[in-house]
């Protein structure tokens, strides 16, 4: 079995139109964001505003046409001035989402000790150290236990603690 | 006699009706915060039932305007904040009407739509919730949610 990676658009809009990952807030909103269109808050508006990309992960059996989608993920950047305030603005990766069906949380793939989910994020990581990036960021909701466990697993750190909107800041160097 | 699609706007009617019901469920809900002696049972179901559709014109309107823009039908963003504004009006009395639901509950006198209300209260809290996501993408996006705390730590991480 082999997990693959298409770039996301608009003609996958019908590909995604049943995903989902979860019943939770987060899980609801990571599962509309990959279904809509503009002017809708998604995938596709972020990808034209911010020129993230975004890739769906399928799994497929050699010698089939079986393919399942198993998550998306997703490689956009954030510009900060290291250090803070006044220092050079750097570029920085960021994952604005990523998300797993719920069919595949928590499994693995094939007879691999590998995670659908651990792949997944490997591949955003790749994705960022082939643009160069020396670190990684993103955000979680802080009740999201399983996304955090899975991005500590992957090496990033929870930096400042919760933010206003009980969100965690994690942070991962790639160099 | 020829047709065209831009004379049909549909989507239009059904977000004015979400619009209509949405403000009719406010207005009943201020009216009934203003009484201070228990509301009777079945003035309340009649408060969620009104609640209820409401919700329901908005998913409405939601699904049409979102199936549009899939169908790549141009779909205006004032329609989108139009829907946003609304579902934050509607979620406005819900934790009054929560409130009213357990203390009839508490009094013994199960209330017939609460269940249905909850399920709409839970809906529109994720889609209020996907709203403030997607502004902290956005922040996220311009650097903007990275404060002193995150510096301070980031700043010996990164050293």
């Amino acid at each position: 079995m082999d997990l693959t990676a298409v770039d996301f658009s608009a003609p996958y809009l019908s590909r995604v139109r049943d995903f989902e990952c979860g019943e939770e807030p987060w899980a609801v909103m990571a599962a509309n964001w990959i279904k809509q269109a503009p002017p809708f808050d998604g995938a596709l508006k972020s990808m034209a505003k911010h020129g993230n990309c975004v890739w769906l992960h399928f799994l497929e059996t050699p010698g089939t046409a079986e393919q399942h989608l198993v998550g998306f993920s997703s490689l956009g950047v954030t510009r900060w001035s290291i250090p803070p305030p006044d220092g050079p603005k750097r570029t920085v990766g960021f994952i604005p989402m990523l998300a797993i069906a719920s069919a595949f949380q928590g499994k693995r793939i094939g007879e691999t000790a590998v995670r659908y989910s651990d792949a997944m994020v490997q591949h955003v990581v790749d994705k960022a150290r082939e643009r160069a990036y020396r670190e990684l960021c993103l955000f979680v909701d802080a009740n999201n236990a399983k996304a955090t466990s899975l991005y500590t697993r992957c090496g990033f750190v929870v930096l400042g603690g919760r933010d206003h909107r009980n969100l965690l800041r994690m942070l991962k160097r790639l160099d | 006699m020829s047709l065209s699609l831009e004379q049909f706007s549909t989507s239009d009617y059904s977000l004015q009706l979400a619009h209509k019901c949405v403000d009719d469920y406010s207005g009943k809900s201020d009216a009934m915060t203003k009484q201070l002696e228990a509301v009777e049972l079945q003035q309340l179901d009649d408060f969620l039932r009104s609640g209820i559709e409401a919700h329901n014109w908005l998913r409405r309107a939601q699904e049409v305007l979102q199936e549009a823009a899939r169908a790549g039908l141009s779909v205006s963003n004032d329609a989108k904040e139009a829907l946003d504004f609304l579902y934050r009006q509607w979620l406005g009395p819900c934790p009054h009407a929560e409130r009213r639901i357990e203390q009839q509950e508490k009094a013994g006198h199960p209330v017939a739509a609460a269940e249905e209300f909850r399920q709409a209260c839970q809906n529109v809290r994720n889609r209020v919730y996907a709203m403030e996501m997607h502004e902290a993408l956005e922040d996220a996006f311009e650097g903007r949610m990275f404060d002193d705390a995150f510096w301070t730590e980031a700043g010996k991480y990164l050293s």
